[in-house]
């Protein structure tokens, strides 16, 4: 009897642990790859795509994130107020801190319906938890803090610098579990920098699996030596810009004879 | 075809630039302004980051001051003594205006005082310059005489008259104390630096009505004082901020360049009157836009630190 209970107990253990082996290897895991991940910025650059492409579970749905992988910068902002009654003004500069340069952001559901705000604040993901982590100084009163926000996305999104959407995700099922793919419209005004593509897998509101891959945009050839030089030889460079300028007008001057005088 | 500008990190279409450029350039070869109060705005539309905007304004500036002022001096039209007077006033009213701009940025009302200086000066010069035209060519018309009688009996011209250092210079045909163009200089660069502009749409209806000189003469002696304010403006924004994108300044002047001669040939088929009153209407057509901005609600409540108005 004693024998058989142990045989009992070994054959539980060995099914548990069957199954303990198994689970992992019925759930898809998480792969991306974002294409074109190393955008040159050269004379006739006007933006570019990147491809986000990879293999999720079936059963899970996904959120896309692009921001810098640097972290997030400070940006000065006025405020415009109403002056003596009639006139609009810019009234106090303000000092935003925590700005992502660059916010794009793609999901299959609107993320609000997938994650709650805690995770999605602590996550970055969506407009809310962009403008939750910003800091503003001097500090705004609460309802002027809400308006001057909102206003800051509107602005960036009118730089085609912010961009949040739902559904433009292509899903179809794989050998390894589905296979998904969308195109992000890089804006030519997002600047020279690493950026992080980030995908989260979301299922029964949590995060199931995150993946990330690098972009890097940045400037070549003619486009590097000016930028370069405009910051590191300055006095050169504003001299140099004086000198064009004096030549091509002299030149443009001789061209034309004085006026069409002679 | 499109162009990536390596300072202000933004993409334009190649002809958009040249083709602003022109239409300012134009202006600047017809009036003596340097156009920086319509080039920044429309340049800041085109998405250009408005420090970048006002800096590299300054630097395309200098090139199509360079080819007005040669082609005016070509036709005998700049007045180089008295263009050194007023530029030595500018730079020292700049000083002081810098100064005044600290004063009011320290007591919070700099923008509301620049701004409201700014209408005002615009709306006064502007109304002043289209009156007083529309009054002479009306004159003409009748065959009556068109030029004021010089006041030689007037306190005012008795006292400039006996001030120090009188001196005529031969482009002018006026005689002034040097005192004279010196001291509008040092209010121009008060005002311009205040206002942070230029200062030629200012300059020249004071050469015309103040100094009493002919209006091609004053065009081609603004474009002369024009050029070394830009040239000095231009290396301190490089230099200090580094806000001069010089792909932009490029294709800016490749057109402001030809527009100056442009400028210059066909403002010489136009009489001084008819300058003015096509400088007057531009001015007070900048005063509406002004004033339109200033008084309708704003779409956002929010805009990017920085820039000035041209």
């Amino acid at each position: 009897m004693k024998h058989n209970l142990t045989k009992y107990v070994v054959l539980l253990i060995a099914v548990l642990s069957g199954f303990a082996v198994l689970t992992p290897s019925a759930w898809a895991a998480l792969t991306l790859k974002a294409n074109h991940d190393d955008i040159q910025i050269n004379l006739g650059y006007h933006g570019s795509t990147v491809s986000v492409a990879g293999i999720s579970d079936p059963s899970v749905d996904l959120i896309m994130k692009i921001t810098p992988a640097s972290g997030n910068a400070q940006e000065k902002m006025m405020r415009k107020e109403r002056e003596a009654g009639i006139l609009w003004m810019n009234v106090e500069q303000l000092t935003l801190d925590n700005v992502p340069e660059l916010y794009l952001i793609k999901s299959t559901k609107p993320v609000a319906d997938l994650l709650d705000p805690a995770t999605l604040k602590t996550e970055g993901i969506g407009y809310d938890a962009v403008q939750s982590s910003l800091r503003i100084t001097p500090t705004p009163s609460p309802e002027q803090r809400e308006k001057l926000l909102g206003d800051f996305i509107k602005y960036k999104q009118s730089l085609n610098v912010y961009s949040q959407s739902v559904g433009d995700v292509e899903m179809e099922p794989d050998p390894a579990g589905e296979s998904y793919y969308t195109v992000f419209d890089w804006p030519y005004q997002a600047p020279p920098d690493d950026y992080m593509v980030t995908v989260y897998a979301v299922k029964d509101g949590k995060i199931q699996d995150k993946a990330e891959s690098p972009v890097k945009v940045e400037e070549t050839g003619t486009i590097k030596a000016l930028d370069d030089m405009a910051r590191n030889n300055a006095a050169l460079y504003g001299t140099a810009a004086i000198g064009v300028a004096l030549t091509a007008g002299f030149g443009v001057g001789l061209v034309f004879k004085g006026g069409g005088s002679h | 075809m499109y162009i990536y500008l390596p300072v202000a990190h933004t993409s334009v279409n190649i002809l958009i630039p040249i083709a602003l450029g022109l239409s300012v350039g134009l202006l600047s070869g017809l009036f003596g302004v340097g156009g920086g109060f319509l080039m920044t705005p429309l340049l800041i539309m085109l998405g250009i980051p408005s420090t970048v905007a006002a800096a590299t304004d300054s630097n395309q500036i200098v090139a199509a001051s360079t080819s007005g002022t040669y082609a005016h001096w070509k036709l005998g039209n700049v007045d180089f003594k008295m263009g050194s007077v007023l530029l030595a006033g500018g730079f020292a009213g700049g000083l002081v205006g810098v100064e005044v701009i600290k004063v009011l940025k320290a007591m919070g009302n700099a923008d509301f005082v620049i701004k409201l200086t700014y209408v005002l000066m615009l709306g006064i010069v502007g109304s002043y310059m289209f009156a007083e035209s529309v009054s002479a060519i009306r004159k003409r018309r009748k065959k009556q005489e068109v030029e004021e009688a010089p006041k030689a009996d007037s306190k005012v011209t008795r006292f400039l008259a006996s001030l120090p250092f009188q001196n005529s210079p031969a482009g002018s045909g006026v005689t002034h104390s040097y005192l004279v163009p010196g001291f509008f200089g040092i209010f121009v660069g008060l005002l311009a630096a205040v206002m942070g502009v230029g200062g030629g749409f200012l300059l020249v209806p004071i050469m015309v009505y103040m100094l009493r000189m002919p209006m091609h003469v004053v065009v081609g002696t603004s474009l002369f004082q024009i050029l070394f304010n830009c040239i000095e403006v231009t290396f301190l924004q490089a230099f200090t901020n580094h806000t001069v994108d010089f792909m932009l300044a490029l294709l800016l002047l490749v057109g402001s360049t030809l527009g100056a001669q442009v400028g210059t040939i066909f403002g010489r088929k136009l009489k001084g009157e008819q300058l003015k009153i096509l400088l007057a209407i531009l001015v007070l057509a900048v005063t509406v836009k002004m004033i339109t901005d200033l008084t309708l609600t704003p779409d956002l409540l929010l805009g990017p630190a920085g820039g000035h108005g041209g």
